[in-house]
């Protein structure tokens, strides 16, 4: 049985970290952004990849990440196609990015408030959590706020101690 | 041109992705792709998935930090289950498996999706979105030449936002 198993608290990107973005920017400046929380050296890439939405209240209300890019640039190839349409944005929302002119950082971030861990959840519950939504990145909630961010990443570097 | 720009320009060269075999124990997956990775002024870099070989060296798979989470979820189900006591496993030998995860166990095969050398990067990208995946292998007809990542598409994304 693993000893002293790490919790979500211990292995996550704290909030201060990260580099922040209205949610009223447009996907340009999004772009921007990241591309400034990076650096490229080769094939290897570093930096936390992700960016925290603060709402108009200055409050976190969602992670951009780099998938949220991609699918703004995918979103009018998916609209020829039922099945992206359905999985990943919805009829309606659809419909209502093409009469809006410009997708804004609030149409393509990851909520915040949907899924989460809490601060002293152990590894395998914040794997469980990763694998139950779906996603590379989940809030970390501590007395009703959010705290950090705990990554794929977070648990790949600290489960050697379960498998040794 | 950066209408079409092409899978192969922007893919990492297969000679380049960090391997493991695919009857490697986890611990040893774990490894490689550590040794893929540095960290400085505390942020990390590096790859996060590997090509999967067989013992023939043929490429079977991808293993991605999702399948590395599947194992830490099946190892402490079965640690669960046996409450620290392993004689436990006399009555479930069925588990005894789940103690022994190897990479071929966890990993994407590698026909499940891939792209083409001369796909464009558009058509890379909504695999991706579609699947809700990070790196994709991609073949030239039937052998594999590289892989392409979310990464290697974001680079590019601003040609493919009008």
């Amino acid at each position: 049985m693993a000893e002293g198993k790490k919790t979500a608290a211990e292995i996550m990107v704290p909030i201060g970290d990260y580099n922040t973005i209205s949610d009223q920017a447009t996907v340009y400046e999004a772009i921007r952004v990241l591309r400034e929380s990076f650096h490229r050296d080769g094939r290897a890439w570093y930096g936390h990849r992700s960016v925290i939405v603060l709402n108009g209240e200055g409050a976190p209300s969602g992670i951009l990440t780099l998938r949220g890019i991609l699918r703004a640039a995918g979103l009018r190839e998916m609209e020829s196609d039922p099945d992206l349409k359905a999985d990943s944005w919805g009829w309606n929302y659809v419909n209502k990015l093409r009469e809006e002119s410009r997708l804004s950082v609030r149409d393509i971030m990851q909520p915040l408030g949907i899924a989460g861990v809490r601060a002293r959840d152990d590894l395998a519950d914040v794997a469980r959590a990763l694998l139950k939504h779906n996603v590379n990145d989940l809030p970390v909630v501590k007395k009703g706020g959010v705290i950090g961010i705990v990554r794929a990443m977070d648990v790949f570097m600290s489960m050697d101690a379960y498998f040794s | 041109m950066p209408i079409t720009r092409l899978v192969r320009d922007i893919m990492v060269p297969i000679e380049e992705y960090p391997v493991v075999y695919e009857d490697a124990m986890v611990i040893e997956a774990i490894h490689a792709l550590r040794d893929s990775f540095h960290q400085k002024d505390g942020t990390w870099y590096g790859f996060q998935s590997l090509i999967v070989l067989d013992k023939n060296d043929k490429l079977v798979g991808l293993l991605t930090l999702r399948g590395l989470l599947v194992a830490l979820k099946m190892r402490e189900f079965v640690e669960h289950i046996l409450q620290g006591d392993p004689t436990g496993l006399f009555f479930t030998p069925h588990l005894q498996g789940d103690l022994r995860i190897n990479v071929r166990k966890i990993m994407r095969p590698i026909n499940l999706l891939t792209a083409q050398e001369d796909d464009t990067i558009m058509e890379a990208l909504l695999t991706i979105v579609k699947y809700n995946i990070n790196s994709l292998p991609v073949l030239a007809g039937t052998k594999p030449v590289g892989v392409v990542r979310t990464i290697d598409l974001f680079w590019f994304v601003g040609e493919l936002l009008d």
